[in-house]
Parts: C-alpha cells; structure tokens; sequence
C-alpha cells in the first residue's frame, strides 16, 4: 500500500491529498463508530450525540450489533384493497421502497415525527439551539402536515405503480411470530396499525 | 498465469464496470426505484448523516423527488452518462459527471427509500479509480481501490469481534428468524423455504458458519500483503452475497462490482510475461 500512495504522489501531488484526505475521513468515522459501540454494547448512555457516517464515508459494521432474542419476531402485512401483499414476492428493491418507508412511519409517527435524536445532534454540532431548530424545521419530518393522509395516498400511489392497476386502500397490520420445532412461523398476535383512507 | 507486475487494463476495466452499471440501472428501471418512479414520496429519512441532511437543506432532494420531470431528467442523464462512459471509455469528463450523478441518486434515493444501504457505496468507491485516464495514474488507483475493496470485507469481520458478536452463540440463528420470516410467511413451500427453517432447527451449524465467516472476512487483510489470494477472496465474497440475498433477502450484489478489482485473469491486465 505504501508503494501505492507513493506511486500516487509521483504522478500527481494533488491527487495524492486527495487520497489522504480519504483515507483519513474514512478512519475518522470507523473511529466514530468504535465510540459508539463502547457505550451502546455496554448500555451506557451516549455523553453526547455521535454522528458515525457521511456519505460517502460508512462503516461496513453489518449484523454486528448484538439482537436480543425476545422469541418473537415481527412481519409487516400490508393489504391493498383488501387483497395481501406478499413483499418478498416483489423484486427486492421494490418491497424494501415499501418495508422501509413503513418501518419509518411507524416509527416516528407515535412522537408526531419527532426525530430527537436528529435534532440534540444538530443542537450539539452547531452548539447553537436556534441554528439547530432551523435546519431541523427543514429536514425533519415533523413539518409535514397531515401525514397520514399524505403518506397514504403515496403509498397507493407506489403500490399502484408495481401492480399496474389502481390501488384505492391500504392496511397495514403488525404481525408477532414465534417458530415452531420444524423451524416454521406460527402466528401469536397481529394488530392493525395504519389503515388508509 | 497471470504476472502480478502486470498493469491493469483500463479500458477493459471501464467497460466491464460501466457495463455492469448499465445492468444494474436497468434492473433498478424494472423495479420501480429510479427517482422518477418513486410516486413523489413524502417521508423522508436523513437520519445523523451530515451528507444527507446538507442535500436535504439545500432542497436538492426534495426538488428531485416532488418535480416528476425533474427527476426523469435526472435519469436519463445518469444513464446516458453510464451509456457514454461505457461507450467511450477514455472520455475524461464522463467519469467524474458518472461519479457526481451517483452520488446524488444515492443520496436522494436512500433519503426516500428511508433507509442509508451500502449497496451502492462500493459502486461510488469504485467509480473513482477511472478519473484518471493514462495509465501511470490509473494503475495506482486501481490498486488502491482493491485495497478498499479489502477494507470493506475485512471491516464487516473486525466490527464483529470488536463487538465481541463472533463467537456469541444463537446471534446468527436470531438474524436467520428475523430477516427470514417474511420469506417463510409468505412462502411456505419450496427448496429456499426448507432450507431456511432446515438451518432454524440447527442453530449450532449456523454459530459455526458466523465465527468461520467472521474469520475469513478479517482475512481480507492478508491481501494488503500479497495478491495470491484474490481469487479465494473473489469467490468468497460472490457466495456470501448470494447466500445474504437467498436466506437474508440482504441485496449487495451491486457492491460486488468493486470485486472486479480481485479477479486476477489476464483479459483485465497489459500482461508482461506468463509465469512457467
């Protein structure tokens, strides 16, 4: 690798800064990212907001944080127009541009959108309250008014788009599994939780 | 064999990866996610990446997801800039227009998939390399993108014994049960659903599969030593992402593409001279 950089620098010193400005971006989030874990493997609260990734600079840290094992696990099952909707029937890119959406709206839409822990990390890099409140008024979700209405209808309108015909209503249900002997789900709970209109 | 001295081909190297783009771009068009075909989405999730939320702020990815045209004007420039790059591979301008438009369909893609995958990350990383254009330049940087490639694999692997995951038992069997259940609820016949719970029922088999795993991705590292593992590593790599996708529905097989790094066959090399 050292012949590498210095085959870099023989051919071009800008190009060789630019390269140390990578390679040390990209150190400085894995660096991050070990802080992070030192309090969160140890459940010890963060003393302050950690931000771990820029892009283009990210850990390749999957799977590596510890799951509990509660003995049951969740399944997402959307009903449109009263028909199911089997996601990983779709192509893997269109069911997570519909998994990941709802995961987040269902995450968020309990505290009316609140993202806190985006908002104390722009409190605590612009070490400055209003600077913060304003850029998070901007990128936050909580300025969307009615939400629910909104989403939905961009939800039928997706759905409506992999289907190819009009989808007019969306349900959405949380569903708790546990797994039998044979290593096959048993349903153990399943409740509505979003429904449009 | 191939001469390891040898310099890489620049030109076969660009087809080959804009090539694969095209495919990827085009799989992408068939399944609904390019930005125009997103239905003008309304959440967004920038969550602590400064990157994310500096587009955001700005507007760029908001004006690209809520004006249709827009953002269809934003794909076909993405991917005529992938066909030209493809088709005129010693372009200079064309590398770094394909790096720039990358980025930005990452960015604004991810915002509203509201999710920040690493699929295409690889894919970025390897665009740099073909900035470049002569070969005294790109060979160096070809080299050093290998070595990324390297770090990435061997960083999934430090991260799990950092975190002490690599010899914990049943984490690779909670994995299996989460990420794998959509799968089994909405299929519960054929050979990929057999398999799934086959391996359920036999977490010890899957404990032994996560700490060999965790090894040989730490392994990665010998290759900033010596390049006569590439292939090992090469294969390695294109079988863990087809077993994530198959029993994770974890899709990287577009990260793969920075593989092209490892493969050492002579079609992608100036060979000097065949060894005996």
């Amino acid at each position: 690798m050292v012949k590498t950089l210095s085959d870099i620098a023989k051919y071009s010193k800008l190009l060789f800064a630019g390269v140390v400005l990578l390679i040390v971006a990209e150190l400085y989030f894995n660096i991050r990212f070990a802080q992070v874990c030192k309090y969160v493997d140890y459940a010890k609260p963060l003393p302050h907001p950690i931000a771990f990734e820029s892009f283009p600079f990210v850990v390749y840290n999957m799977y590596s944080g510890k799951i509990d094992d509660w003995q049951h696990y969740g399944y997402t099952r959307i009903e449109a127009d009263g028909e199911h909707l089997p996601l990983s029937s779709l192509p893997v890119f269109s069911a997570e541009q519909i998994s990941n959406p709802i995961d987040k709206y269902l995450m968020y839409e309990p505290s009316g959108f609140n993202e806190e822990q985006l908002r104390s990390l722009l409190y605590y890099s612009f070490d400055s309250v209003a600077m913060g409140d304003k850029i998070y008024k901007r990128v936050s979700n909580s300025r969307i008014e009615n939400m629910h209405d909104k989403w939905g209808r961009w939800l039928t309108w997706y759905v409506s788009s992999l289907k190819h015909k009009e989808v007019h209503s969306i349900k959405i249900y949380n569903c708790l599994y546990s797994y039998n002997e044979k290593g096959r789900p048993v349903k153990t709970e399943e409740n509505l939780v979003y429904q449009f209109p | 064999m191939i001469d390891f001295a040898s310099k890489p081909n620049r030109r076969v190297l660009a087809r080959i990866y804009y090539g694969l783009v095209i495919i990827y771009l085009m799989y992408r068009y068939s399944t609904h996610v390019l930005l125009s075909q997103l239905q003008i989405p309304v959440l967004n999730y920038v969550n602590t990446d400064f990157t994310y939320i500096a587009f955001f702020y700005t507007g760029i990815s908001t004006f690209l997801a809520q004006h249709h045209y827009a953002a269809l004007a934003f794909d076909l420039l993405l991917g005529g800039t992938t066909l030209a790059a493809f088709l005129f591979p010693s372009a200079r301008v064309l590398p770094v227009l394909f790096t720039f438009l990358l980025g930005v369909y990452e960015v604004v893609g991810y915002t509203f998939l509201c999710f920040h995958k690493h699929n295409l990350t690889g894919v970025w990383w390897c665009s740099l390399m073909f900035w470049v254009v002569d070969e005294r330049g790109f060979t160096p940087l070809f080299y050093l993108t290998r070595y990324y490639c390297l770090f990435t694999y061997a960083s999934a692997g430090f991260w799990k014994f950092y975190r002490h995951i690599w010899h914990l038992p049943g984490h690779f069997p909670v994995i299996l049960k989460s990420d794998g259940l959509a799968y089994l609820v909405e299929h519960t016949d054929g050979w990929r659903t057999a398999l799934i719970s086959w391996l359920i029922v036999h977490p010890d088999l899957m404990n032994i599969t996560m700490t060999v795993t965790c090894f040989i991705q730490l392994s990665f590292l010998i290759g900033f030593f010596t390049r006569r593992l590439d292939w090992f590593f090469f294969l390695y790599a294109i079988i863990f992402h087809i077993l994530s996708f198959f029993l994770l529905q974890a899709y990287f097989l577009e990260f793969s593409v920075i593989l092209i790094t490892l493969i050492p066959v002579p079609i992608l090399y100036k060979v000097k001279s065949d060894r005996p």
